[in-house]
């Protein structure tokens, strides 16, 4: 920061009425934070001690101490440990095999449409269309578009001979359709790729031209390093995406699906509120160190190879 | 930078001057170029084509498994029973335009303010506050979706739909902080600097400097903020009532034609056209500041 050549005393009343309003600035975050966030949280946190339904439930009316019971569980008894490994399971084999699809291709789709031709602001639009259809809208419609039985594309599959996947119909074929259709909403990384493409100065791709550098050379050391603030962010609001995953599963198939092979783990954390509200507190307290810890993991190695603007 | 506007001109200009056999190459590689674009277009519009095909079918063609009716019947009959007077898609809608409206709004404001404070502002504990904030994007959801009901209830908001947009409105949510504040930190300071000489406040400095060039990044926020208010489900699922008046598009298309129920899919479809085409309307309208971007070289004069 430029020092400003002031007098000292000039200098101290400025900073102390900056102060004041740079809190109330972030006044309404800071608010928001403790009402919405910090209370539920140790709310809940208190609660997971508890066993207790959800319904009639205040500030005053607890249930019954039951200590750890609700986190071990998990552990111990069979019942609760064969659910709580099954959604761990479904949630990270999705995150490992969606994320790395989802940003590539994101990205390669985004490098494609990053020119000026003509029309390619409608070739946006119509790539981007799918992920207009909110989350539970898209999950009844494929429910019903994937009906083995009397769904359109088993109709057309069978038309050419290819019938018989079972999609959400059973254990094997669930997750392998999900991410399939899942596909449909690369738009939605595109259009945050194509953004940040946008930001890149045009005079540095003249002057690489210039000094003869190829297609590729300019991929590699002009657009990539400029678009990795959007890596680290991209990869850490994936995560905490995939992990909550919700509205679309729970339009598209009962309680976990056939075999529990939909069971994602907010699925799991919900569908026992509401005799079991402890132990869905306790579950949602699990999701939060694993999404802290993979945060923290994200922020800390991607600091050597983020590019900031100012940092020149 | 001087150098290369310098230079640019003699270069175009040599382009021009090419001969006939690389400008055919060009033309052949443009029209690859859309062929490939129209490949990838008819896939991603796949989804939306069968959509809106199925939902146009009579009853009776449902269970055909086709997408145009064999008697060549366009059906209207779903969209007219959710467009009558009265009727309950009419109420849903109702609802949901609310709450996206005042979302859209308040949280692109909000937010900038907040991401102001944390990227052109000095005061003391600016750091830890902006990573508090960025820590709330650690605790998911259902960490405090469930323990809010008791708040709601508390504060008698259950069945109603202050939940849905009233904590949004404080701050505007941590994500979007991070976004905007990104996009300010390219603000130069020099700029604001300059401007702060020139006797301009902090709240002066935001509204007139750092709002305007941060356009692009809001017009994004308030239209994500439209679009997750819009088809926001698990909120209302959890705070309102299956029979409540203030039941939204999301919830009713759950309980009408979700897992729960068992209806034809032309009715399903029909509603979910319904509710994505303000979706779209509100991209095709914002989708030039979506993508666009500004410079964030604000000092070129």
């Amino acid at each position: 920061m430029n020092n400003l050549s002031l007098t000292p005393k000039f200098k101290k009343k400025i900073k102390w009425k900056e102060e004041l309003k740079g809190w109330l600035c972030i006044s309404p975050v800071v608010l928001g934070v403790l009402i919405f966030t910090a209370v539920p949280i140790v709310y809940a946190f208190i609660t997971s001690f508890y066993e207790t339904g959800l319904h009639g439930l205040t500030f005053s009316e607890m249930g019954t101490f039951v200590g750890l019971k609700n986190y071990t569980k998990n552990f111990m008894d069979k019942f609760y440990a064969q659910q709580f490994w099954q959604s761990m399971k479904v949630t990270f084999t999705y995150a490992l095999i969606n994320i790395p699809i989802q940003m590539v291709l994101g990205f390669l789709i985004a490098l494609f449409l990053n020119r000026e031709v003509k029309g390619i602001k409608i070739i946006r639009v119509l790539f981007y269309l799918p992920c207009l259809i909110p989350g539970v809208c898209s999950g009844v419609l494929w429910r019903q578009l994937t009906d083995p039985d009397y769904g359109v594309i088993n109709g057309m599959l069978s038309k050419i001979g290819l019938g018989g996947w079972q999609w959400y119909n059973s254990a094997k074929t669930s997750m392998p359709s999900f991410i399939m259709t899942g596909l449909f909403g690369i738009g939605g990384g595109m259009i945050l790729w194509l953004a940040q493409l946008k930001n890149i100065p045009r005079s540095y791709y003249e002057s690489a031209e210039i000094d003869g550098a190829g297609k590729l050379r300019q991929l590699l050391a002009i657009t990539i390093p400029m678009v990795t603030p959007m890596i680290l962010y991209n990869v850490i609001m994936s995560l905490i995406g995939t992990l909550q995953t919700y509205d679309s599963v729970v339009g598209l198939v009962d309680n976990g699906g056939k075999g529990d092979s939909m069971l994602f783990y907010v699925i799991l954390a919900y569908s026992s509120r509401q005799h079991n509200y402890g132990y869905s507190c306790a579950l949602s307290f699990i999701l939060f160190f694993i999404t802290a810890v993979l945060s923290v993991i994200a922020m800390i190695t991607s600091n050597r190879w983020v590019y900031y603007t100012e940092e020149t | 930078m001087n150098q290369t506007t310098v230079s640019l001109p003699t270069k175009l200009h040599g382009v021009k001057k090419q001969d006939a056999k690389t400008c055919a190459k060009r033309v052949s590689k443009k029209a690859g170029y859309y062929v490939a674009a129209a490949a990838l277009a008819v896939f991603f519009l796949f989804p939306f084509f069968v959509m809106i095909c199925i939902s146009l079918l009579q009853d009776s063609d449902v269970y055909l498994c086709v997408l145009f009716s064999p008697e060549h019947v366009i059906d209207f009959g779903n969209y007219l029973s959710i467009f009558t007077y009265n009727s309950n898609y009419l109420r849903y809608l109702g609802n949901t335009m609310f709450v996206a409206l005042i979302s859209a709004v308040g949280i692109p404001f909000m937010a900038s303010l907040c991401a102001y404070g944390f990227a052109k502002c000095r005061f003391h504990g600016r750091e830890i506050m902006f990573s508090i904030v960025l820590g709330t994007l650690m605790i998911p959801g259902v960490a405090t979706m469930l323990p809010l009901f008791s708040v709601y209830v508390e504060l008698g908001w259950l069945n109603t739909l202050y939940p849905l947009f009233v904590p949004a409105l404080f701050g505007g949510g941590a994500t979007n902080i991070f976004l905007v504040r990104q996009f300010m930190r390219g603000v130069p300071d020099d700029m604001l600097d300059a401007a702060r000489i020139d006797g301009a406040g902090v709240f002066r400095l935001y509204l007139q400097f750092c709002l305007p060039l941060c356009v692009p990044v809001l017009l994004f926020v308030a239209y994500q903020s439209f679009s997750g208010a819009w088809s926001n489900f698990a909120a209302p699922m959890l705070y309102i009532g299956q029979r409540s008046r203030w039941v939204t598009l999301a919830l009713g298309i759950y309980y009408d034609y979700g897992p729960p129920s068992r209806s034809l899919a032309n009715a399903a479809m029909a509603a979910g056209t319904v509710m994505t085409i303000p979706c779209i309307i509100m991209f095709v309208i914002f989708q030039r500041y979506l993508i666009e971007g500004v410079s964030i070289t604000g000092l070129k004069g």
